[in-house]
């Protein structure tokens, strides 16, 4: 699995990028984007998201 | 299915959700509060980010004698760990800075400073003193088209455009007179704001703490699914956890997820139109981009908040560290700031704002160009500032018996922020108590 972020659903609030252990998130300006090569799918930004914006996908 | 009985549910877990809550306990009520996120508090709360704790919301917490959110941790006996700055705002203008310290706000030499030899100075002060003492002015004038009746004065604009910005939320053409003139009075004077020492997630795991040894229940990672009514009278919620789902049977059900939510969640037939009128017709939220800049050297060393007049969108900007030092890696600074958007009713170009916010910050402070970005968050939408214009609330009271609203979707007139939620929170207590 993978995740990754429903941009029509992200406000860009940056609290998946605070949660992220990993440092594999950033939202420059409005939209969350997850760095793959760091992501380690702890799925900290999942539960953290307030918009239900990043979901699990196949990867 | 799993059924629970409680007197009182409270949905979500903010400012205003948690003060119900320690209000309602100190009553002798019941009370479960379920989060939807693994985190208390809402949006403010605070994340630990690179040896950071950064806020996610409000930087400043309003605390002492006359603070709601105060008297809410009062009464569970919870701690608020909140240290003052050693000074209160800067206004920066064309002119230089005007400094105004925690116990003596001069207006007079405020007016001088940004109207310069305008020989109105005197006009604008009376009338300013006429509307907070006297009479306020009609709520149908915006502050911006207020001021201009008694001075063209651009660099009074430019200061009260700031103000509106930073400490309302919107700008100075998007808020009326009357309602500036009723926060001037409640809140600008009097209150007292600190800084989370260890950021604002312990201070709301404080007050959960002193609910639950207060016998209320405080749950995360449960989220409301449903509201449930029967026959015009809230019955409780469907809460989810794990995958479960379980009714909680209630008295009264009090939502923190903001007005509009709360229809979503019961089901808006249940809601009459005049109501849903009034939700839909003001139902503007406030949007600010909240950019938290690091740096060894602090990017200014005065401590208090700084507002400005003649940026292109920054409004607030305030150091955190130099007053606890707690919130950085040992010898680092951060500063968090909060720009608005040209029309807060959007379109809210995020962008061209992050790149204007950039700018605006590199023309303040030199040395920014060196400071390392920690964090650009956009609040708007679902996850805004605030959930409703100043001056617009919704009331807490819905028209289904039992079930209300607390939070910034019902800030009491001239109240905003955090305060407003506790105050919000307050109203609901009493409301519930007395009934």
């Amino acid at each position: 699995m993978a995740v990754s972020v429903n941009n029509a659903k992200c406000l860009g609030c940056s609290l998946c990028v605070l949660a992220c252990p990993e440092e594999a998130v950033t939202a420059p300006a409005g939209t969350a984007e997850i760095d793959h090569e760091k992501c380690v799918e702890c799925l900290e930004c999942v539960d953290n998201c307030p918009a239900d914006a990043i979901e699990e996908v196949p990867s | 299915m799993k059924k629970t009985k409680t007197d009182a549910l409270v949905i979500g877990s903010g400012v205003g959700g948690l003060c119900t809550a320690a209000q309602l306990v100190h009553r002798g009520l019941k009370v479960i509060v379920a989060e939807k996120l693994p985190y208390l508090g809402g949006r403010f709360s605070s994340r630990k980010y690179k040896g950071y704790a950064i806020s996610t919301g409000a930087i400043m917490v309003p605390f002492g004698q006359t603070s709601a959110l105060q008297e809410a941790f009062d009464l569970v006996q919870a701690q608020m760990q909140v240290r003052e700055a050693k000074s209160r705002f800067r206004f920066r203008l064309k002119g230089g800075e005007f400094d105004t310290p925690h116990d003596n706000f001069d207006l007079m030499a405020l007016l001088r400073f940004a109207m310069g030899d305008d020989p109105k100075v005197d006009t604008m002060a009376s009338q300013i003193m006429r509307s907070v003492l006297w009479s306020l002015p009609e709520d149908t004038l915006s502050f911006r088209d207020w001021i201009s009746q008694y001075t063209d004065s651009q660099e009074l604009q430019n200061h009260y455009q700031g103000f509106c910005g930073a400490f309302l939320g919107v700008n100075s053409n998007e808020v009326t007179a009357a309602e500036v003139f009723r926060f001037m009075k409640t809140m600008a004077v009097g209150l007292r704001f600190g800084i989370a020492i260890n950021g604002n997630i312990e201070l709301m795991n404080a007050l959960a703490d002193g609910i639950r040894e207060a016998g209320g229940e405080v749950r995360t990672r449960a989220a409301c699914k449903g509201i449930t009514v029967d026959h015009d009278r809230v019955t409780g919620a469907r809460v989810e956890a794990d995958g479960i789902e379980e009714i909680i049977e209630a008295d009264y059900v009090i939502s923190n997820t903001g007005p509009s939510m709360t229809v979503q969640l019961t089901g808006s037939s249940f809601f009459e139109k005049s109501y849903l009128q009034r939700l839909w017709e003001f139902g503007m939220i406030t949007p600010v981009i909240h950019v938290c800049v690091a740096s060894r050297e602090p990017l200014s060393d005065f401590d208090g908040i700084i507002n400005f007049g003649n940026t292109r969108r920054l409004v607030f900007f305030e150091t955190p560290t130099l007053t606890c030092p707690e919130l950085a890696p040992e010898g680092m600074h951060y500063a968090t700031t909060y720009s608005v958007p040209k029309h807060a009713a959007g379109p809210l170009k995020l962008q061209e704002t992050v790149e204007m916010i950039k700018l605006d910050l590199q023309d303040n402070f030199p040395s920014f160009k060196d400071a390392e970005l920690l964090m650009v968050a956009t609040h708007h939408g679902e996850w805004p500032s605030m959930r409703r214009w100043p001056g617009y609330p919704m009331p807490v009271k819905t028209p289904i018996q039992n079930l209300y609203n607390v939070g910034d979707g019902c800030m009491p007139r001239g109240t905003v922020g955090v305060e407003a939620c506790a105050l919000s929170a307050r109203e609901v207590a009493r409301d519930i108590a007395g009934a």
